[in-house]
């Protein structure tokens, strides 16, 4: 298979924090692949990495077939970038950040350009130091498609819009993955947003990744089941069961979430005699909720002192 | 639009799509020889990615469901003459997991009975208008 995007035990440490951990991921050219972690998980991090803009302390990592390390940095011709707080120079109007793009890039397009920035309603007169936050992320989607490009890099570029402006972005990236074949590497906290638009998924904590999985196979992998016993559940199997990820039991209820086929999971709950198995809906949400809490990144009151040092 | 998918769901969405069509097929919201969109335009329209789309399409057209005709683009097939006994089997084993699923519920054998018959009925209705 072809990938857009190769990275192969890259590791980057700013001081004691290591932020990517002998990190391995394959995006295969032409998916819409999103990127789920934590804050701090190290997703910007990555996405900067693969830009270019810092440079890994060891690995290897390979855009559209081209080393980050390459010095001849012609192959960004071809990547848009969409960071979550766009940097453009402030005194700039609109229509003049436009221009220096199609003088920046040798693909630029500006019928695509003149689309965009008709579906976006952006004011083109305008001084880029005048808008918002979102008005600047779309100025910033505009330039990144106007460029034609063959990868897409977003790092949660839905954050802090509107709802309506939301959508019209996320169909302006689903229009651009169906028109153009562009590979659409995108991360989000917006679980619901992705779970529709993308194809492959991959969860990053700690600078590591926890999976990375075509969503269809992780949907089909993981699987909530509710176990309901004639008496007492018998805990100690029920922890034992391979591939468990989660559970948590209420009297003679058992709810287990579990990585596996469906028919060998059900073979092996067949020893514990339960006197009921039920699937249940398992959403992305809570897919990675899960394995959050798996990883010992803890929710609600008896897990504060794991959630903080997390987050520093 | 007639799809009603749920990214929520554990069933892949392009099996919800396959469901989905199949039955629109069948309860004769999609008639043989009408025009399928496009891969891009449904994908636009249930805002759901394209490749996701392209493999519903895939399997709508392995299991005869939908027919692409080069450069023309994509038709729903006129229903196929399946082997009979092929039928019979793939049905039973769904009509078997139906039955399990009553006995759960609590529900007698004719009442089972009287449920199939009146959900004949109800089709049979809608495919006349």
């Amino acid at each position: 298979m072809d990938f857009a995007i190769e990275t192969r035990a890259l590791n980057k440490s700013f001081g004691k924090l290591k932020a990517i951990d002998d990190l391995y991921l394959a995006v295969p050219a032409g998916s819409i692949f999103g990127l789920i972690g934590p804050n701090g998980a190290g997703k910007s991090t990555l996405i900067q990495i693969l830009v270019g803009i810092i440079l890994p302390d060891s690995g290897e990592g390979f855009i559209l077939g081209r080393n980050i390390r390459e010095k001849d940095g012609s192959i960004r011709n071809r990547v848009g970038y969409v960071p979550d707080v766009p940097v453009m120079y402030p005194s700039f109007s609109v229509a003049e950040m436009y221009r220096l793009g199609s003088k920046l890039y040798p693909f630029w397009d500006w019928e695509r350009c003149k689309q965009l920035q008709k579906s976006f309603h952006l004011p083109e007169g305008q001084r880029l130091c005048n808008l918002s936050r979102g008005e600047k992320v779309q100025v910033a989607l505009v330039m990144a498609l106007a460029m034609r490009p063959r990868l897409l890099l977003l790092d949660e570029p839905t954050a802090g819009l509107d709802p309506v402006v939301r959508r019209s972005f996320l169909q302006a990236i689903i229009e651009e993955a169906a028109s153009n074949g562009t590979t659409v590497f995108y991360s989000s906290h917006n679980l619901k947003d992705l779970e529709q638009r993308v194809d492959h998924i991959a969860a990053l904590n700690q600078g590591r990744i926890m999976f990375s999985h075509s969503l269809d196979e992780l949907k089909e992998s993981v699987h909530r089941l509710q176990l309901i016993f004639a008496g007492e559940p018998p805990v100690d199997e029920i922890k034992s069961l391979p591939g468990l990820v989660d559970w948590e039991s209420m009297g003679r209820v058992v709810i287990i979430t579990i990585t596996g086929h469906i028919d060998y999971i059900c073979s092996q709950l067949v020893a514990l005699n339960p006197e009921l198995v039920k699937e249940q809906n398992l959403d992305l949400e809570s897919i990675f909720v899960a394995f959050m809490k798996a990883e010992g990144y803890c929710f609600g009151s008896e897990g504060l002192g794991a959630t903080s040092e997390v987050m520093k | 639009m007639w799809l009603d998918i749920n990214p929520r769901l554990s069933t892949p969405i392009y099996q919800q799509l396959v469901d989905g069509v199949k039955e629109a097929i069948a309860q004769g919201m999609l008639l043989p020889g009408e025009r399928m969109p496009t891969v891009r335009k449904l994908a636009l329209e249930l805002s759901l990615n394209p490749n996701t789309v392209a493999k519903a399409y895939q399997k709508l057209e392995q299991e005869g469901i939908i027919e692409t005709m080069r450069s023309r683009g994509t038709y729903i097939a006129s229903p196929s003459v399946v082997d009979k006994e092929l039928a019979h089997k793939r049905l039973g084993r769904l009509i078997e997991k139906v039955l399990v699923e009553a006995y759960h519920l609590g529900l007698s054998p004719a009442e089972v009975k009287q449920l199939v018959a009146d959900k004949l009925d109800e089709w049979e209705v809608r495919g006349r208008k």
